[in-house]
């Protein structure tokens, strides 16, 4: 399922053994036409701010170009975080089914007459798939779809898987389950990278890191709202029989919720367009379509990225998964503190994900915070490895370093990429994730079971170290490039107000009744400007690079 | 070397000499070797069978401590300096039950136990065994029972009278066969088997005695120390009472003693369990279940002896932790002194006749909370009973290597990634320039 931000099915794995599931921001696909375009001042089309669909609110509330707008002006505020709502929706169906395996486990054993083995291929039969298929489906949103009809089609998806597991339910047909939770795995992850594209399109430059933190927290939400009212709702249609007919009609009801994202999905297309209507935003397509090869073409920090994400995400999921027996056998805590323990990641998660997201956006900084929470993780499982302190006191840091890490982590990947790589880039991103947790879900246990939890608590420190040692490498690598993704809150406000000045200077229409330089030279200079002219006047030869863009020309720097 | 000690290493490596340091290393690497070449450098081990092969005496003599002059001379090893732990292991007239005396020098005649087959066979306390110079401490343990409870609960604990008991099994009235084998491929480690073996159940005690501490390959990976005796038992096709109910589990019945020791008062004999960090030879495992007599605390100067496990049983033969379930007592604790409670009748009664200081009883409970194992076709569980302190695990190289390469790297990285940072920086702030693009 989705996996956004990140969690991916290992967590849904361990959170399907009992604890909810928690899904993850998830970074959005990108948006993407690439080329959206949006109205200045003046009325002019100017080029977006890279990431932004729509700009800034200011600029766009005093637009004079569209005088009747109607209720619904995307350029007003409000008009962004009602989009957050109907994307936060987007997922919540996706998230709630999900777990409900975890929800009916018993209950679904005995109504479907399957061993835990059989059981246990409900999420399997989700998970394995989306090791490849939330790339393609970051593909497809960048490619061929764009992130409203990517939505739509995803969505589809998982109501259609739903609708085949309760057919299947209903039929005393178990595989037809199985089948059903494919069709729901196709369409889940993809959607969490459509989701977070959304994210991304609406967010970047303003409350990004927040809104991921509080797609984090819707993610826990919806898992934690399954695993408590399935249970009831099951046993409300006990008047059903036979069972797998009651099971039936309990799959049919979590398939509301498949059907209310869809109609999120649907809303978020009008709302899409309208906003493409009124700002005049671009729809034709990008000027520059990616491609599957451009996977090679990635540039480092991306590929760092990947390794923090998986490196990190190994760390903490399989280990709640495993955690259970672990907090009973070393700490000789019973199985409700055990359980107890296990959850309190997700809690606060839920919790503190849009607190931490919006300290990131105050103070910027990501890789900062990327570091912190990383190195403290480390330091949370060494805790638990070699000392019998609390283990309240480790999970509860624990809990906060990974709330800080998603709210941080996944918005650094639209500072990395262009916007028409970004689902393609976030697709890939879930997909060596979920392969990261498929994969080390698995060797965990076998871990355990030979060489015990002190292996395998070191086994995750490794981990979680070598997304510290990734980290340290992006931060370097990116000082050296001029610190992009660790700038201050300060300095990203600043650059993205000289690079929006630039972009209203290059798209200013020439005046009718004066000549081109004319008009360049009746414009303010920027401080690049000017400096370029006071190098010049002291006979300085301005950089290559500089001599063919337009605030280079030639009689600017007379 | 002398007992009780404990384990043997690292204080004294600490701060031994160069020379010592090397000798010692050489030691490890023989000891790593002796399986291959056959060589055993702690202990030696004279083991008889006596009576009609109806009592096995294992004698483990210390060798000299290296530290002393008396190492240069290798045949002063049964003379000088070794202490000596005799264990006698009998299923005569009782269940399987072992008995370990201690005396302090080895080189004394006295130590060398006098055994009256015919007052042994009449149960002779006077008799049957004795030493010319009295031992300064032993103590017995003896498995007399297994019982059969119902399980209902899914608590794994068998706890009377909250919890029904099936059937009980008493050992002592079963007819045992008895075998002591020096293996080929061990020559120094001793074992001795008592086997049950009928037409429904199968019970086999094992007890072992090494010269040198080693760690079993198979779960639970415990320590097997040279100072203690192993004893392992092993159940199967246990014959469940059907009528009774189909969720039943099993409990040993385990009696415990000491003598000669300093006198104590009963009940101050207390079980602890010790934590470890390392679970890597037993998984799941963090604890010991272990019983110092006399009390460490009370009598800081005596010689000492334990009881000790891991608390882990097996239902399978494969011995993984999936099939692993807990050996736990209620309470993690002995039951209350009785002073009804005897020992059965057998060598360690003999021998701690009008010397016993100590008597306990617990039911050892195999089953871990809602496991969902009943009526389990095998069991294997085992204790270890010994001299001096019970051997502890100790985090591996392989897990100090990890750690080190893990955390090292990035922790170096950082360190030198800073450094760099930092010159880059002020290197760009001595020069003044800021790039125009």
């Amino acid at each position: 399922m989705e996996s956004t931000d990140n969690e991916s099915l290992l967590s849904r794995s361990a959170m399907s053994q009992g604890q909810g599931k928690g899904q993850p921001n998830k970074p959005r696909a990108g948006s993407s036409s690439s080329g959206e375009r949006q109205l200045s001042r003046s009325g002019s089309l100017i080029k977006p701010i890279p990431g932004s669909p729509i700009g800034d609110d200011d600029d766009l509330e005093s637009g004079p170009i569209e005088p009747d707008v109607g209720c619904c002006d995307p350029r007003k505020w409000w008009f962004r975080w009602m989009m957050l709502v109907f994307i936060s929706f987007l997922g919540f169906g996706s998230y709630f089914v999900y777990d409900i395996p975890a929800a009916l486990e018993s209950d679904i054993e005995h109504a479907m007459n399957v061993n835990v083995a059989q059981y246990s291929l409900l999420y399997a039969l989700y998970s394995w798939p989306n090791v490849i298929l939330c790339f393609f489906g970051g593909f497809l949103i960048d490619r061929v779809l764009g992130v409203a009809w990517g939505s739509i089609l995803f969505a589809g998806f998982v109501l259609l898987g739903q609708a085949v597991v309760a057919i299947g339910a209903q039929s005393n047909l178990f595989w037809l389950m199985l089948a059903g939770r494919f069709i729901f795995g196709i369409g889940g992850e993809s959607l969490a990278v459509a989701q977070n594209n959304y994210v991304v399109r609406w967010f970047k430059g303003k409350e990004l890191n927040m809104v991921f933190g509080i797609q984090l927290s819707f993610s826990r939400v919806g898992s934690t709202v399954n695993l408590n009212i399935m249970k009831p709702v099951f046993d409300s249609f006990s008047n059903i029989t036979p069972a797998y007919s009651q099971l039936g009609a309990a799959m049919w009801f979590a398939a509301l919720f498949c059907g209310l994202s869809l109609s999120c999905a649907v809303i978020l297309l009008f709302l899409e367009r309208r906003t493409d209507r009124v700002i005049k935003r671009d729809v034709g397509g990008s000027d520059e379509k990616v491609n599957l090869k451009d996977v090679k073409d990635f540039p480092l920090s991306l590929w760092l990225l990947f390794i923090i994400c998986v490196g990190y995400y190994v760390g903490v999921f399989p280990f709640i998964g495993l955690a259970l027996v672990f907090f009973e056998s070393k700490y000789s805590v019973d199985s409700a503190t055990s359980h107890a323990l296990t959850s309190i990641v997700y809690i606060i998660s839920a919790a503190a994900s849009p607190v931490f997201g919006l300290l990131v956006d105050r103070t910027g900084r990501n890789l900062t915070w990327v570091i912190a929470a990383t190195a403290v993780t480390v330091g949370c499982h060494v805790m638990m490895a070699f000392t019998f302190i609390n283990p309240y006191v480790p999970i509860i840091i624990m809990g906060f370093a990974y709330s800080v890490l998603a709210c941080a982590l996944w918005p650094i990947v639209s500072l990395v990429v262009p916007e028409h790589q970004l689902g393609t880039a976030y697709g890939f991103m879930q997909s060596v994730q979920n392969l990261g947790l498929a994969v080390v879900a698995q060797g965990a246990g076998i871990l355990v079971n030979s060489n015990g939890y002190l292996w395998l608590e070191i086994f995750f420190s490794i981990c979680v170290a070598l997304s510290v040692l990734a980290s340290i490498l992006l931060w370097l690598v990116d000082d050296a490039s001029g610190g992009k993704l660790n700038a201050s809150a300060k300095t990203r406000k600043r650059e993205a107000a000289e690079k929006e000045r630039a972009a209203l200077i290059a798209a200013a229409p020439p005046s009718p009744s004066s000549s081109p330089s004319m008009g360049n030279r009746m414009r303010p200079r920027t401080p690049v400007e000017l400096r370029n002219r006071f190098l010049t006047r002291l006979g300085i030869e301005k950089p290559v690079n500089l001599r063919s863009l337009p605030l280079a020309q030639p009689s600017l720097l007379r | 070397m002398r007992l009780p000690a404990t384990s043997r290493s690292s204080p004294a490596a600490a701060s031994a000499p160069p020379s010592t340091m090397m000798l010692m290393m050489m030691m490890m690497l023989v000891l790593m070797l002796s399986p291959l070449l056959l060589v055993s450098a702690d202990r030696r081990i004279v083991a008889s069978m006596e009576c009609s092969s109806s009592l096995a005496v294992v004698r483990s003599i210390g060798l000299p401590n290296p530290d002393s002059a008396d190492a240069a001379n290798a045949d002063a090893a049964n003379t000088m300096g070794g202490d000596l732990i005799t264990s006698f292991w009998s299923s005569l007239g009782s269940a399987p039950s072992l008995a370990v005396a201690y005396h302090p020098n080895a080189s004394d005649p006295g130590t060398v136990p006098t055994i009256d087959c015919d007052a042994l066979a009449r149960f002779d306390a006077a008799k049957a065994i004795t030493f010319g110079t009295q031992p300064s401490f032993m103590s017995a343990v003896v498995i007399d029972k297994l019982i059969e409870f119902d399980d209902k609960g899914q608590t794994g604990l068998y706890d009377p009278p909250s919890t029904r008991t099936c059937s009980v099994l008493d050992l002592t009235s079963l007819t045992w066969e008895s075998q002591l084998t020096v293996p080929k491929n061990k020559p120094f480690t001793t074992t001795a088997v008592a086997s049950y073996l009928s037409k429904y159940t199968n019970i086999t005690v094992q007890f072992t005695v090494t010269p040198s501490t080693f760690r079993n390959g198979n779960p639970p990976g415990d320590l097997i120390s040279e100072n203690a005796v192993k004893i392992d038992l092993f159940v199967s096709n246990f014959t469940y009472t059907k009528s009774c109910s189909n969720t039943t589990k099993l409990a040993a019945g385990l009696v415990f003693a000491d003598g000669n020791g300093p006198v104590a008062t009963p009940n101050q004999l207390v079980m602890s369990a010790p934590s470890s960090i390392d679970d890597e030879y037993t998984p799941t495992i963090f604890h010991m279940v272990q019983i110092d007599v006399p009390p460490a605390k009370v009598y800081p100067q005596s010689t000492h002896g334990f009881l000790s496990w891991k608390p882990i049983a097996f239902t399978d033969t494969g011995r993984s932790i999936a099939n692993g379930g807990f050996a736990r007592t209620i309470n993690d604790e002995f039951n209350p002194f009785n002073p009804n409670d005897t020992l059965p009748q057998s060598v360690p009664s003999l021998l701690l006749d009008g010397r016993l200081r100590d008597l306990r009883t617990a039911n050892i409970s195999f089953g871990t909370p809602e496991d969902g194992i009943y009526q389990p076709p095998v069991l294997l569980w085992g204790l270890s009973i010994g001299i001096g302190a019970a051997p502890t695990d100790d985090i591996s190289v392989a897990v100090l290597l990890a750690i080190s390469f893990g955390f090292g790297v990035p922790g170096v990285l950082l360190i030198v990634g800073s450094i760099i940072t930092f010159f880059r920086r002020a290197r760009a702030r001595r020069s003044g320039y800021t790039a125009i693009n």
